[in-house]
């Protein structure tokens, strides 16, 4: 009796491994039989920044430093035929070339065309920080050797921008009291566009 | 035991340990010898290109062996697109920096079958999770099969929309599905064999089972100009046994039909998908094969009865 129960235990033990081994083939070449494989392409887009800053700037007015380097607000009196000069260093803070362009815009329009003149002088592009003779060592304003239009502005590189203002010096007493300008520098690339600004709060002085 | 013998017992000793001992030195000897020759041969077989071992056993692989990159930029340099394949073959990592609205980076590549079974493109996935940022057109190979060796073309084209944020990282996949043919055509012996023991005319392990070469048999009654099998499962069987086995000096004809038959049947099991002779597919062969018997062009009978028999004996 004890001999029959052994072996049904070995015949068991047996059979269990040949389940197991019969499954296992099977298995195996079923997974071969559909042998199946996925290929990959992946991709990492790593996009460029688009900035560009006032680094620096110059003028003969009373000043307050821009908050965010994109707004230089002036403020000061204005008297017929001064000349206010501003000079800022414009830097294209990003990873993309930029083509800059200027435009001026007042709260009052007439009077801007009547009595003021404006011009725009643009050096560059630098590296490096800008030679003294164009930025604060300049013996004359404007510093020769002007650009008309701006340049091209590639990847962190600046760009010198000169402006003066002129009141006329025909300008009637009662003409006006005060005037708000805008001088906005728009950096574009592509359909990105990113503009710094210099704003004059300028109080009329007979 | 007197005095002589036991010295002589005495005397035989030695002799026995000697002959333990010359037993063993011949063994290691012979160990020894078969290792240098082993490493000989190895050797050997690494200066002639490697140790190869041919079971003529089915292979499915297919690789990545070629990546080239390329952008929609002419003046300016400014984004960079560069790819390499991993050692496995199995994926392309792209990386593109310094992207910017409209910019467009080309990957072109190539995919070879390394293996010796022809393989099957499944599917294509393409898992972009922004697509208001990118634009993402691919080659889709899904259906095309690639024989051993052979390699396809293919190009990715990631095209930046206006809507891509400045500064930001972006990422996508593409998957593509693969299968491997493991299936072959059967020879006119196999199929012969198939029915020979389904009719108890031989004894013998029968592969297909013998509904399911009815059902192979009514599928080519069905789209066949040639073959009609009728009557019982017998009948049938019989009578395309019959095809199968023409007689020794039978007509062109005749073996043509006895070929044609076992590619039907190849066709109709499904294991001549991805298989081509002289740039021709099953289906082709079938085609022209059945339309020189119903034209009739006799002058072509041998053209196509080789053309079927090479299809049956591919591997």
């Amino acid at each position: 009796m004890r001999k029959f129960r052994r072996n049904s235990q070995i015949n068991k033990t047996i059979g269990t491994i040949f389940v197991i081994l019969t499954l296992t083939l099977i298995t195996i070449g079923f997974a071969y039989s559909i042998w199946q494989e996925t290929i990959n392409i992946q991709t990492t887009l790593n996009m460029a920044e688009f900035k560009i800053l006032i680094q620096n700037y110059n003028t003969t007015l009373t000043t307050q430093m821009p908050l965010d380097n994109h707004i230089l607000e002036l403020t000061g009196t204005i008297t017929p035929s001064q000349t206010i000069w501003t000079g800022i260093i414009i830097k294209n803070n990003g990873t993309t070339p930029a083509t800059i362009t200027y435009e001026i815009t007042t709260n009052n329009t007439l009077i801007w065309d009547t009595y003021f003149t404006h011009n725009e002088y643009f050096y560059g592009p630098y590296t490096t920080d800008p030679p003294p003779e164009v930025w604060n060592n300049s013996p004359t304003l404007p510093p020769s050797g002007a650009l008309p239009t701006p340049p091209e502005l590639s990847a962190q590189n600046k760009l010198v921008a000169w402006q003066n203002i002129t009141l006329d010096s025909n300008c009637p007493p009662n003409a006006f009291t005060a005037i708000e300008i805008t001088v906005a520098y728009t950096a574009t690339f592509q359909t990105w566009t990113d503009t710094v600004s210099v704003i004059y709060t300028l109080t009329f002085q007979p | 035991m007197d005095r002589h013998s036991l010295g002589h017992i005495h005397l035989n000793l030695p002799t026995i340990k000697g002959e333990m001992n010359m037993k063993t030195k011949i063994f290691a000897l012979l160990i020894l010898a078969i290792i240098a020759l082993s490493i000989m041969g190895y050797s050997y077989a690494c200066l002639n290109g490697g140790l190869n071992i041919n079971c003529n056993q089915p292979n499915c692989d297919i690789k990545f062996t070629t990546v080239t990159t390329s952008d929609n930029e002419h003046e300016k340099d400014v984004a960079t697109t560069h790819a390499q394949i991993t050692n496995d073959g199995n994926t392309i990592n792209t990386y593109i920096s310094n992207a910017y609205p409209c910019y467009e980076a080309h990957i072109t590549y190539t995919i070879q079958n390394t293996g010796n079974k022809p393989t099957h493109f499944t599917n294509l996935t393409i898992i972009n999770p922004n697509p208001e940022a990118l634009e993402i057109t691919t080659t889709n190979h899904t259906c095309t099969w690639v024989q051993p060796g052979q390699t396809v073309n293919g190009l990715t084209i990631v095209h930046i929309l206006q809507t891509a944020r400045e500064s930001w990282q972006y990422t996508f996949q593409i998957k593509i599905g693969i299968i491997c043919q493991i299936e072959y055509p059967r020879t006119i012996g196999f199929w012969k064999h198939q029915f020979q023991t389904a009719l108890g005319i031989i004894k013998g392990r029968q592969h297909i089972p013998s509904a399911t070469l009815e059902q192979y048999l009514d599928q080519i009654t069905s789209q066949s100009q040639i073959f009609s099998f009728t009557g019982t499962q017998r009948q049938k069987f019989q009578q395309a046994l019959d095809i199968l086995s023409p007689p020794q000096r039978s007509s062109m004809e005749a073996k043509l039909k006895a070929q044609l038959l076992a590619l039907w049947l190849n066709y109709v099991a499904g294991w001549t998908n991805g298989y081509k002779i002289d740039g021709m597919t099953a289906e082709e062969i079938i085609e022209g094969s059945e339309n020189a018997l119903t034209t009739p062009i006799p002058a072509e009978y041998e053209y196509w009865k080789n053309l079927c028999d090479r299809f049956n004996n591919i591997t």
